[in-house]
């Protein structure tokens, strides 16, 4: 057994920490979300798979270098998910909680069915950016494009602590966040914060599926996986919080990793949703959530 | 008094004609088509047989249809979920103008809407490899593919043939009801051929990430892979083995979708010397069949990947058609038991085996009738040990 722990574990921790990486940065855009509106956004997973399409169409189909494809996917996804803000989101924003969550549901399976329709059901290969040969590390075989993942993740977890610390909006919806009713008295803009919520959690969408797409493909049904295991990871953290959701997105991914390399990957599932379920009844306001 | 008689003549000759041309018009055939267009089997098993059902309609038609009645396809997407496919199969198997159904793609859903085949008496054919589905009450289901037991005979024979006894023997397969089968099937069939079961590792369809099972797979010494994939998951695993350095080491062995249009569009030349059971192995030089079919393909739907499915599905409607040549009578609605009897006593050489249902048999081709490929820079060419 100790050979085995010996022979697989810094593989599994590999692997935990990439794909934790991504399930970090949807669980983000959930936080986002939720501290702009009030709102738990289940269209963002397809917001994701339209930053997976563009990521496709300016690095594959139009071959744009990276240093223009990833700028390029991020002002898209943004155009994409400011419309959807607007057409779909801002006209409920003022109703019960359940209308705007409804209206996510509904609309993350219309983004999903458009890009299909647009697109096809099939993935599309997308080449890693640093090529595929593995550094080894402690007999851990690292695909180049994890660090892309993990670097990126770095990356926009810092451009979103500058963006909450230190400009208006970010400090605006941090206050909204804390409490929405007092910011809409004291003359915080509700449907600016909206959208810019929004707006984040899209620029988020599209710099995450611009590194993962080489490792994930570019596949239009991802959405749903996606959005499940971020908003697990959002929960498990707790959603109030910027630093735990994150936490818990890399929790799920290593969790994942760790039950589908140490016991089968048939119970990757019971385990992370087992533990979802854990927590909403012992802490269901997360593991890193303050009981309010 | 003249002007109303001209009008009442042009009125009775004009409802002559309509009429006559209303009589001209026979009630066509329908061939249900339950497939996913969505989903995580759309592009392997979805798609391409719908596009073989329409070349094997449309050639049909194009000769003036079954006894002067055109068939004509009538599609639902299932988007690869048993709901889907049982809703469609509902509303196909109830409709009496619908003769026979080809579909759905996955094992757990052709289980589901067997008691709706059965309750109505209509034909089904799919290309699904659970092998329950042969097993007991298979009347009016025909198995185009071969099982994965048929399957798994074949494989590890070739397998063995080429490596020799005493092989470590790893498993990779889906969760759902054909996987979970074909995976049982293996571990029972694998002493037979010389080998030692020393992983078995599951995927859920959708999951782009098997780094964790391939670990265990290295863990586990393992000197063949029997991939029980196709397309995204196929993908997964040989990226996986590259990146663990496992790929060159394994010798990759396994099922139709391990080679199918969309493994190799994703995978590419990292599928090199996989060897597979398929339906037609599809760049055979010695198959004189093939090229015609490929080039009608590619003019049709102006795509270079072809999937094999697509020439089983073609088989299928074939092997539907030579029946219904038996059993039509004027105008008069298919009488499906008829059918179902014509379709007992079938011989049809498709494109790689030989179709030769019986009442006792309707488990596609037998075991020596199985094409055995192997992947090679782009090309499903016969695997020779």
């Amino acid at each position: 057994m100790l050979d085995f722990l010996i022979a697989t574990l810094p593989q599994l921790l590999v692997t935990g920490i990439m794909i934790g990486s991504i399930y970090a940065l949807v669980a983000l855009c959930y936080y986002v979300v939720h501290a702009g509106t009030g709102v738990i956004n289940f269209a963002q997973g397809d917001f994701v798979v339209v930053g997976l399409a563009f990521t496709w169409l300016f690095y594959v189909d139009l071959g744009l270098p990276v240093v223009l494809s990833i700028p390029l996917t991020i002002l898209a996804t943004l155009a994409c998910v400011a419309v959807f803000e607007r057409l779909a989101i801002r006209p409920v924003s003022a109703r019960d909680p359940m209308i705007p969550l409804l209206v996510t549901l509904a609309g993350g399976i219309l983004i999903r069915s458009t890009v299909q329709l647009i697109w096809g059901v099939r993935p599309r290969l997308v080449p890693h950016y640093s090529g595929d040969d593995p550094i080894l590390v402690l007999d851990a075989a690292i695909l180049p494009q994890a660090l892309w993942i993990v670097g990126g993740t770095v990356v926009i977890l810092g451009a979103v602590y500058l963006f909450f610390k230190h400009t208006l909006f970010g400090l605006s919806m941090l206050g909204a966040a804390s409490d929405r009713e007092g910011a809409r008295v004291i003359g915080v803009n509700a449907g600016m914060i909206g959208l810019y919520s929004f707006g984040l959690s899209a620029m988020i969408s599209g710099a995450a599926a611009s590194v993962m797409a080489p490792v994930t493909n570019a596949d239009p049904q991802l959405g749903l996986e996606f959005a499940i295991k971020g908003f697990a990871g959002a929960i498990i953290g707790g959603i109030e919080k910027p630093h735990a959701v994150v936490v818990g997105g890399l929790m799920i991914g290593l969790l994942e990793a760790l039950i589908g390399g140490l016991i089968s990957s048939e119970y990757r599932n019971l385990f992370v949703f087992g533990v979802l379920m854990l927590t909403l009844i012992v802490r269901p306001q997360g593991l890193f959530g303050e009981r309010t | 008094m003249k002007g109303k008689r001209l009008l009442g003549a042009l009125v009775a000759t004009g409802m002559v004609l309509v009429g006559g041309a209303v009589a001209q018009e026979r009630p066509t055939i329908k061939i249900g088509g339950v497939l996913p267009q969505q989903g995580p089997l759309a592009d392997s098993y979805g798609i391409p047989p719908m596009q073989g059902i329409q070349i094997a309609i449309d050639e049909i038609n194009a000769k003036g249809g079954i006894k002067g009645r055109k068939l004509e396809p009538v599609f639902r997407d299932d988007r690869t979920q048993i709901q889907g496919s049982v809703a469609a199969f509902q509303e196909l198997a109830k409709n009496p103008e619908v003769a026979a159904i080809f579909g759905p793609a996955l094992t757990g859903a052709a289980m589901a809407v067997r008691p709706i085949i059965d309750e109505n008496t209509i034909p089904q054919f799919s290309l699904n490899y659970g092998i329950g589905l042969v097993k007991d009450g298979f009347k009016y289901y025909y198995r185009m593919s071969p099982s994965l037991d048929i399957g798994n005979t074949a494989i590890l024979a070739a397998a063995q043939k080429k490596l020799g006894n005493g092989q470590k023997l790893a498993i990779l397969s889906s969760t759902d009801a054909g996987g979970t089968e074909g995976a049982a099937d293996a571990v029972a069939q694998a002493p037979k051929f010389g080998m030692t079961v020393v992983a078995q590792e599951k995927f859920q369809y959708g999951e782009t990430d098997f780094t964790a099972q391939m670990t265990r797979i290295k863990a586990s010494g393992a000197t063949v892979l029997l991939a029980i994939t196709q397309g995204i998951a196929t993908n997964a695993a040989v990226r996986a083995a590259r990146q663990l350095g496992i790929l060159q080491k394994l010798t990759i062995i396994g099922v139709s979708g391990l080679a199918d249009a969309q493994s190799v569009e994703l995978a590419g030349n990292l599928l090199n010397g996989v060897i597979l059971w398929d339906f037609v192995c599809i760049d055979d030089p010695s198959n004189p069949r093939i090229p015609p079919f490929l080039e009608a393909y590619k003019a049709k739907f102006k795509d270079g990947r072809v999937s094999p499915a697509v020439m089983n599905a073609y088989d299928a409607i074939k092997i539907i058609a030579n029946g219904l040549e038996k059993v039509v009578d004027g105008d008069k609605p298919i009488d499906r038991e008829k059918l179902n009897a014509a379709l007992n006593q079938t011989k049809y050489q498709g494109f790689a085996s030989v179709y030769d249902f019986t009442p006792a048999w309707h488990n596609g081709p037998q075991a020596d009738q199985v094409a055995l490929c192997t992947y090679q820079d782009g090309k499903r060419l016969p695997f020779k040990p």
